[in-house]
């Protein structure tokens, strides 16, 4: 593809052992994101999308594979000026930001670890980073356990864009908050994006607001990426069953939106172990797969070289 | 609903002031909410708002030095604020139910699924021993999907998926016949496709049963989904009540408004709206309308306590505007 990529996983494994059992969190992942660009990762709990993520920021090594940045590898670890240009924002601002400290002494720490800005116009620029995420400057002198769930996440976001960083992976940033407060979350994230050219990979569970804030998207599904593409043809258009099965699950508050959800047979089936496939890993819990879907895994392919589904069985092939 | 019989549930004016030291803070400001039999009622509302602690009330699991209540719930005949713990053994685990929101926190990680079940079985009066108990414990989880009962059965809770665990705390929750469950946010913590699942066989044994649920949830697409009655809750008072499809056709409280207007769409309109402000502080709330001051449509009327106001049949909303159209 001619597009600029600004970062970029090629091929990435990675394995855990787990007492004596070995858990494949990332099996052969490959995804990109173009500058000021938002790529939505999606998937269940287990899927590997926070492992992916510590991957991205290269704060974890992997199996196999690269993580490339403006197309040069990363090297782990980190260099500082490296480390400085990938942020991340995660779920609990309470357990990330540092209790002890005050908002302003937090976001403060970046700028002088990097040497952003003469010690002297430091106050100054703490000051303008809070204005930027809408925290009034008296919040600086305050401690995280004594702002609101929404203030907090302001604050950490104020703290990754202090090292004018390219790139945020965002993990889950709004999960914990109320849909009021995280619609005006979301739009601090969109208005950034558009100010400063920020590049978001925004891990999450939550399909509705994919819809309505990512570029594009990938769906995980147990390590592997199972479709990827323009979030409005994956969600329009699903071509994995997984996707299919995820989309038709969202609760959703209209007509309209139930309009738009794909169908998926209600799963009448007790719940068992679940078998092991060699091939799809979505076999065990799809109605649709076939034969070869449990012998090989299936190849990541695409009619338009936009869209991309791992199935061999797709949703269109069929209804 | 059949307005014929009696409620099962009819918490009435229930309110709550809690002393601490920096002042006291009226968490519950009048809750009046009923939940008729066989009925399935949502109550939802934002983080803080009291709709847990309403829960708890009204399963007599709050109990806390410096709290003064107000107010009256009753449950068939029993006045349950006034219960001893006599009563509360005739009814809590039996006529009275509840599902908690974390199934890994809500059961016992020392003990197999058989000894907890057969706990609930044995204090329902259904079984004597615990061999009859495991025989009607072995249905019950079948009555959830769950394929190998007696592989349940003999795990520990924590060999077992959330999902399992949740199923198992629905089986619980339902073996002794309960006439009401309360069910707080269930499925919450677990993926949406699980959820989706709870949600469907909550729905389906529950009416199979003739139970009663009563919702908690902060998630208007599960109310939709789930609940036939829906009551919105705002800092400690309800705001709003309707049947769903009514409340969801044609919200008229600000707040609930407000509210449907910050939920992300799947059709993919663009980011929603939030609401500016937050939560009031309890101890200083707002005079009158708890809402008024991030309320778009405030007026010095809302300083007073709102009217409450039926807007159509069994839709009630608790704001002055509505008092205006009908006077005028």
């Amino acid at each position: 593809m001619a597009e600029v990529t600004r970062i970029e996983a090629v091929g990435v494994s990675k394995a855990y052992r787990v007492g004596d059992r070995r858990v494949q969190a990332l099996s052969r992942v490959s995804l990109r994101a173009a500058p000021a660009e938002t790529l939505a990762v999606v998937g269940e709990s287990g899927s590997g999308k926070s492992t992916l993520g510590r991957i991205l920021l290269g704060v974890e090594r992997p199996d196999e594979g690269e993580i490339r940045l403006d197309s040069a590898a990363l090297s782990l670890p980190l260099p500082k000026a490296m480390r400085r240009r990938l942020q991340v924002v995660q779920q609990n601002p309470l357990s990330t930001l540092n209790p002890r400290r005050t908002v302003g002494q937090s976001v403060a720490l970046p700028l002088r670890v990097h040497r952003l800005v003469a010690p002297r116009q430091t106050t100054a620029r703490v000051r303008e980073l809070l204005d930027l995420v809408g925290l009034p400057t008296d919040t600086q002198d305050r401690y995280p356990n004594a702002l609101s769930g929404g203030q907090r996440q302001r604050a950490a976001l104020a703290r990754a864009l202090a090292a004018e960083p390219d790139l945020i992976v965002l993990d889950e940033p709004t999960s914990a908050l109320d849909v009021s407060v995280q619609a005006r979350v979301l739009h601090l994230l969109i208005d950034l994006q558009a100010r400063i050219g920020l590049t978001y990979i925004f891990i999450t569970h939550d399909l509705s607001v994919v819809r309505n804030i990512a570029a594009r998207v990938a769906v995980l599904y147990r390590g592997r990426v199972v479709e990827t593409g323009p979030t409005e043809a994956v969600f329009r258009r699903p071509r994995h069953r997984y996707t299919t099965m995820l989309l038709s699950a969202i609760p959703v508050v209209s007509a309209a939106e139930e309009a738009v959800k794909p169908q998926w047979p209600q799963e009448t089936r007790a719940q068992t172990a679940e078998a092991e496939s060699a091939g799809c890993t979505f076999a065990p819990r799809c109605p649709f797969a076939l034969d070869p879907c449990w012998r090989t895994p299936p190849p990541i392919e695409s009619a338009d070289g936009r869209h991309f589904a791992a199935c061999y069985n797709p949703k269109d092939a069929t209804s | 609903m059949n307005d014929a019989a009696p409620p099962l549930l009819d918490v009435d004016g229930l309110a709550l002031s809690l002393a601490r030291f920096d002042g006291t803070a009226r968490i519950l400001n009048g809750v009046d909410l009923v939940v008729f039999p066989g009925e399935r009622v949502a109550l939802v509302g934002e983080s803080g708002c009291g709709k847990t602690l309403t829960a708890r009330m009204i399963m007599g699991l709050f109990d806390e030095r410096g709290a003064s209540v107000e107010g009256r719930i009753r449950f068939d005949d029993d006045d349950l604020l006034a219960l001893d713990a006599r009563g509360w053994d005739r009814l809590r685990g039996r006529r009275l139910t509840m599902i908690f929101q974390d199934p890994v926190a809500a059961l016992n990680p020392v003990f197999t699924i058989a000894d907890q079940l057969a706990t609930v079985i044995l204090r329902g009066g259904q079984a004597h021993t615990r061999v009859e108990a495991r025989d009607l414990a072995r249905p019950a989880l079948a009555a959830v999907a769950i394929a190998d009962p007696d592989r349940v059965l003999d795990s520990y809770p924590f060999q077992l998926s959330g999902g399992l665990n949740q199923r198992v705390l629905i089986a619980m929750a339902l073996v002794n016949r309960p006439a009401l469950v309360l069910a707080d946010e269930p499925g919450t913590a677990l993926d949406v496709t699980v959820q989706a699942q709870t949600l469907a066989l909550m729905h389906n044994l529950t009416d199979a049963s003739g139970a009663a649920v009563l919702l908690i949830t902060h998630n208007l697409g599960v109310v939709r989904n789930f609940a036939q009655r829906v009551y919105v809750m705002y800092a400690g008072s309800i705001v709003e009540e309707a049947p769903v499809a009514e409340l969801f056709a044609a919200p008229r409280h600000p707040y609930t408004q407000a509210l449907f207007a910050a939920v992300p769409r799947l059709t993919g309109e663009g980011l929603p709206v939030g609401i500016e402000g937050g939560v009031p502080d309890y101890r200083v709330p707002p005079p009158g309308c708890r809402f008024h001051p991030r309320c778009p449509h405030a007026r010095p009327q809302c300083h007073q306590p709102p009217p409450v106001i039926e807007v159509a049949p069994g839709h009630k909303v608790a704001c002055v505007l509505f008092g205006e159209k009908r006077d005028g």
